[in-house]
């Protein structure tokens, strides 16, 4: 069953019993696993956004590149 | 091994109730801790009306306490109260048992979340102690003034304050994580998506908009206390502070303020859609009616979980960010009008022509209806940028905030507190100390914040610590700051009847049985009241139905449970409403 369907069912019709098992599941800690990932990556979006952000502001100075006179 | 030993939860004290990987004892501890936190913000928001009420009658209230009263009270109410208890108390308890699922998916993780968040709260707590005291930068804690000297608790307060919002995120996360996956992954057989009761909806949409808001509120937090520790110029434009220029220059406070309510506004909704879920149940179980427009109910809470996060900026229509900005965002804040009223709408006609038992549960979720309206209604007002303009920083933003996002999901809070109590300790609350609760709680807010829409119009401004000689003022808003401050002060003592309530009932309460309200969700069809650990003895249940069969027409009692056959309930030939849908 698609999430389309399973949001366009109508639950408060009788339903057929269901035969056997339902349709078998990923292991909880894979569906985690994607979430926190998900959460990590909203982070480090949300740093990156806020980083250019600011850097395109007219007195941003980047960070000196270490042991070097320029970077690139 | 028998089952009792498959199903047996630790023995010990300590494994029990401290260090419980169950979700139920979790759920209490969140419980728990949010209400001790809450009285504290309680008791700070009537220090802050002794101060409007009785300006100068009480001389330890000086301008710095105050404006660390209202910081640390509005934090507290929407972060470390509302938050923590509909998601950490009502999700961790609830979900499992609304699934049909033994326990959280990841035991582990929801005990160190418990013990994560007791150490925000105590971290908050502990800036009471520092010197200079708590932040007085208010709850948005906007800079540059947060961290520049003038503001109360800039040197200890604000950097103890950022640093309990981070760990809160990280315990909020591993939460929301388990709640998540667990709605997902652990539904019992039969439990499909559109079988799961309304609560439980509004806890899994929630916890995926906190899941994804308050990453946000931690980059900003962050990047502050490198602004405070660092010397870093995030947040910091050049400025001269007491006569002395500092070393920031350049950086944006505005940005400041995207990042904060891209996390701000999903919070709104982080707190008001559980209390949507639970507010559905309550009508629906208390007026045995099916729910109206279960579908579109689900709907709904899905697409104000999605609007949530492309309207921040219409807190921000002063800030002199683009005109066209705030073109947008008032369009999006209309736009989420629409399934909020759709929700509204849906209550009210589950209440028409229902069996209405006014208990007092009902009592709270009626009230819910009434105070969300009088606040949707005033948002409608506010999401306009020509009509916010003018209102903006007033007391009128202050009554409509309150009403939407304070009394309604603290009346949505007290209403499931006493629908859930019999199934937590097996024992009723005093019904007639509820209902005196109700009422007080619930005219009282009224009497405080009916009159702060008048005096916003006014043009009384918010965050003021005193209003002498303002002439716009007239002497007679005196009089009704003295008649809110004397109402606030009801309201707050009426919550002592209710914690003796929660008290007095866990021995001396009525017993209710494993279903007292003839409710027709899994939580009450456990095996054992309060439920053991495992929740289910030996077998799991099987769903068999959605969670709102109430006055089924040939069934023999006015509700059948979840986990009972289609041909034990109605026959084959299901409902009458069948032919209609």
């Amino acid at each position: 069953m698609t999430l389309l369907d399973a949001l366009t069912a109508k639950p408060w019709l009788p339903q057929p019993p269901h035969p056997g098992r339902d349709a078998p599941r990923a292991p909880a800690a894979n569906v985690g696993l994607r979430m926190l990932l998900g959460v990590i990556a909203m982070l480090f979006a949300l740093f990156a956004v806020a980083l250019l952000v600011r850097a395109r502001l007219p007195d941003w100075q980047a960070l000196p590149c270490p042991g070097r006179r320029r970077c690139g | 091994m028998s089952d009792d030993d498959l199903h047996a939860g630790p023995h010990g004290f300590w494994t029990r109730y401290v260090w419980s990987q169950d979700h139920k004892v979790i759920a209490i501890q969140y419980g728990l801790t949010a209400i001790a936190i809450g009285l504290v913000a309680l008791v700070l928001s009537n220090l802050m009306r002794l101060q409007l009420g009785f300006p100068g009658a009480f001389a330890f209230i000086d301008p710095a306490s105050y404006y660390q009263y209202v910081t640390m009270h509005g934090m507290i109410m929407v972060v470390y109260l509302l938050t923590a208890l509909f998601l950490g108390g009502f999700g961790n308890y609830l979900i499992p048992l609304m699934v049909g699922a033994r326990d959280m998916v990841f035991p582990f993780l929801n005990m160190l979340s418990y013990w994560i968040y007791l150490l925000a709260v105590l971290v908050l707590v502990a800036s009471f102690f520092v010197p200079g005291g708590p932040t007085g930068a208010g709850w948005t804690l906007y800079p540059p003034q947060a961290i520049l000297p003038g503001t109360p608790g800039t040197e200890w307060g604000i950097v103890l304050m950022l640093v309990s919002l981070v760990i809160f995120i990280v315990a909020a996360t591993m939460g929301g994580l388990n709640y998540v996956t667990t709605v997902l992954q652990a539904r019992t057989h039969g439990m499909t998506l559109l079988r799961m009761p309304l609560t439980v909806w509004g806890i899994f949409v929630a916890s995926i908009l906190a899941l994804f808001a308050f990453p946000a509120l931690f980059v900003s937090g962050v990047m502050m206390l490198c602004d405070k520790l660092l010397g870093t110029s995030f947040f910091m434009p050049a400025i001269v502070s007491m006569g002395q220029p500092l070393a920031h220059a350049g950086g944006s406070p505005v940005l400041f303020q995207h990042l904060f309510w891209f996390f701000g506004h999903p919070e709104v909704y982080i707190v008001a859609l559980p209390a949507f879920g639970i507010i559905s149940d309550l009508i629906s179980t208390h007026a045995r009616k099916n729910i109206f427009g279960y579908r579109m109910m689900v709907w709904a809470i899905v697409a104000i979980g999605g609007l949530s996060f492309v309207v921040w900026a219409h807190h921000m229509y002063v800030s002199g960010m683009n005109p066209y900005f705030g073109y947008f965002f008032a369009t999006t804040t209309l736009i989420i009008a629409v399934p909020t009223a759709i929700k509204v709408y849906n209550w009210t006609l589950t209440l028409w022509r229902g069996d209405i038992h006014l208990t007092v549960p009902m009592l709270f979720a009626i009230g819910f209806i009434s105070t969300f309206v009088i606040g949707g209604l005033t948002g409608l007002f506010l999401g306009n940028v020509s009509v916010d303009i003018p209102l903006s920083d007033t007391y009128f933003v202050v009554a409509h905030f309150h009403m939407v996002m304070g009394v309604s999901p603290v009346l949505a809070v007290f209403g499931g507190l006493y629908h859930w109590y019999p199934k937590i300790t097996g024992r009723l609350l005093d019904e007639r100390l509820g209902k005196l609760h109700f009422w007080v709680t619930f005219l009282g807010t009224y009497a405080i914040y009916m009159p702060m829409h008048y005096l916003g119009f006014l043009g009384m401004p918010r965050r003021y610590y005193a209003y002498e000689g303002y002439e716009f003022i007239p002497a007679s808003a005196q009089d009704l700051n003295a008649f809110i401050t004397v109402a606030a002060l009801v309201v707050g003592v009426v919550q002592l009847v209710f914690l003796f309530n929660l008290a007095w009932s866990l021995r001396h309460g009525r017993h209710a049985g494993a279903n007292p309200w003839g409710a027709t969700t899994l939580e009450w069809q456990t095996p054992d009241t309060p439920p053991r650990h495992g929740n289910w003895g030996a077998a799991l249940p099987e769903v068999h139905r959605w969670a709102y069969d109430y006055s089924v027409p040939g069934a023999a009692r006015d509700f059948i449970p979840q986990n009972v056959p289609q041909e034990a309930g109605v026959g084959a030939e299901g409902p009458a409403w069948e032919g209609h849908a």
